[in-house]
């Protein structure tokens, strides 16, 4: 099962835990805040495993 | 999985003010009180002078407010210290920084302060906290009983932030542990306030210091570099205030949590067989250990416009108390939530808050109750409470156990 990935950005507070846990998947802007490296969906079980490395519930799981 | 201090049903006395935080009875009764308020999504509401300051226990309100900068305020003051402060009006200070601050110039410090203590950053502190850890309990261990804070976690949170953090001098060390030891377990409050007057003094002395003399890899030093924030150069007052939270935000706090990760393991025999048999759960018992036994009680928000919380209108120049360790056992959001469980779902709880003002020291947290569990189960794979103690704890501003006694079963 494959899932996309989508940052609520307003939410997010740039405490860095997503791109730590994950730099393959997704990187900070100048700001701290998280961006996603690419469009591809992911595994889906890893989606949602990064999704709860976020303190901010910031990061939103889509399933494609 | 064990059941631990399951609320008894007592009656809640009525007619009274529903959150006498300060009271033996709140103390004695905290989970039953924190229930009862959460069950009738009710906010407990006391008033300082004629100010009110609204209770919030459940984790959706909680939740809210910590997001919600713009309509919950830092800036009239945070940290509640000081003992029971209903007789006064607010005195709405700002004391610490960047706690006290709104965004966006809280954002400004938290883009200098955030780098310098991600997860990766804070791995250099690996070998010391092994160090300290092993060092202490070298010198516990062999006595087969110990008291767990006074022997145990004060001297190891203390040394960790004193050296790591601050990198002060072998010899400033002892008189830092000292006033620290003073503000956090001062026999009186002139005592407590005196100790804490020494800390800034300490700290001025510091920021001075770092700024002629900067360190490589230092957090004070990085204080003293910032050029610029909210349109001009900090003073020598703001970064003695940024860095006053750095030396003592980690030195309660981390021991009172493991304190209560301690204790429940030293009553919950079950749950220490599971976790010295699969000892990859330690981060998972330190997640539920940070759910279950948050220290933080209550924090300040001052509201900013007329606004609604749980059906109650608040107006501008109202308080609302956030309580961290009540949200944590709310049962709406964890199921069972007064039993230890290391195979929960979610366990995203805020024991370091939400939002802007999350837990700067985080990582730094999570890393030395990692590591100081790990080497107690390897070390001590079995341990028990003391008999004859009597178990005391504090509530206000923070909940945890004042002091307890392990023993360590010899072989057989
Ligand atoms: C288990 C240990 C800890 C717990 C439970 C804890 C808890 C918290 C909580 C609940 C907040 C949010 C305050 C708010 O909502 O206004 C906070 C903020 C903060 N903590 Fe921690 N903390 C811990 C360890 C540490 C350590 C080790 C440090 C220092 C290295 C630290 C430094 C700070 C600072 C500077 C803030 C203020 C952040 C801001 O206002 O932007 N904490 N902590
Ligand atoms: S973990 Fe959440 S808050 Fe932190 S950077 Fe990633 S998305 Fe933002």
């Amino acid at each position: 099962m494959l899932a996309k990935l989508e940052i609520d950005i307003p939410m997010c507070q740039a405490h860095g835990r997503c791109y730590e846990t994950a730099p393959d998947v997704l990187d900070a802007d100048d700001n701290g805040v998280a961006v996603l490296k690419s469009d591809e969906p992911i595994d889906a079980e890893r989606a949602r495993a990064i999704a709860a490395t976020c303190p901010e519930f910031a990061i939103l799981v889509k399933e494609v | 999985m064990t059941v631990q201090e399951t609320p008894a049903e007592t009656p809640q006395s009525r007619g009274k003010c529903p959150v006498d935080l300060w009271s033996e009875e709140f103390n004695q009764n905290f989970w039953e009180t924190l229930g009862h308020l959460q069950q009738n999504s009710s906010l407990g509401v006391h008033t300082q002078g004629s100010t009110p300051c609204y209770y919030a226990t459940r984790y959706e309100d909680v939740f809210k407010v910590l997001r919600d900068a713009a309509t919950y305020s830092s800036e009239g003051g945070v940290a509640i210290l000081g003992g029971d402060n209903r007789a006064e009006p607010p005195k709405n200070e700002s004391r610490f920084l960047p706690e006290d601050l709104d965004p966006p110039v809280h954002t400004e410090w938290r883009r200098f302060l955030d780098p310098l203590l991600t997860a990766k950053e804070v791995e250099k502190y690996q070998q010391t906290i092994l160090d300290v850890t092993d060092e202490l309990l070298d010198a516990v261990l062999p006595q087969g009983r110990f008291k767990v804070i006074a022997d145990f976690l004060r001297p190891l949170q203390l040394k960790v932030v004193f050296r790591e953090i601050l990198h002060l001098p072998e010899d400033e060390i002892e008189a830092w542990m000292h006033w620290s030891h003073d503000l956090f377990v001062g026999e009186t409050p002139e005592i407590a306030a005196a100790a804490f007057q020494s800390i800034n003094q300490a700290a001025e002395d510091l920021v001075v210091k770092r700024t002629a003399e900067p360190l490589d890899n230092d957090l004070v030093s990085a204080i003293c570099a910032v050029k610029e924030v909210g349109g001009r150069e900090p003073t020598l007052a703001e970064r003695t205030a940024v860095t006053v939270p750095l030396a003592i935000a980690g030195t309660e706090s981390v021991g009172t949590l493991l304190g209560g990760i301690l204790h429940h393991l030293a009553t919950h025999p079950d749950d220490l067989v599971e976790l010295v048999a699969d000892p990859s759960l330690v981060p998972a018992a330190v997640e539920e250990g940070l759910r279950m036994f948050a220290n933080v009680t209550a924090l300040q928000r001052t509201v900013t416009r007329d606004t609604e919380l749980a059906g109650v209108p608040l107006k501008p120049g109202d308080k609302v108390w956030t309580s961290y360790n009540g949200a944590n056992r709310d049962g709406d959001r964890f199921p069972d939530p007064h039993t230890w469980n290391l195979h929960r779902e979610d366990v995203r709880h805020l024991a370091f808050g939400v939002g802007p003002h999350r837990c700067l020291g985080s990582n730094h947290a999570r890393l030395m109750m990692r590591l100081a569990l790990e080497r107690v189960i390897a070390r001590m794979p079995r341990f028990t409470l003391a008999p004859d103690q009597t178990i005391a704890r504090f509530s206000m501003p923070t909940r945890g156990i004042h002091e307890f006694i392990i023993e360590i079963p010899t072989e057989g």
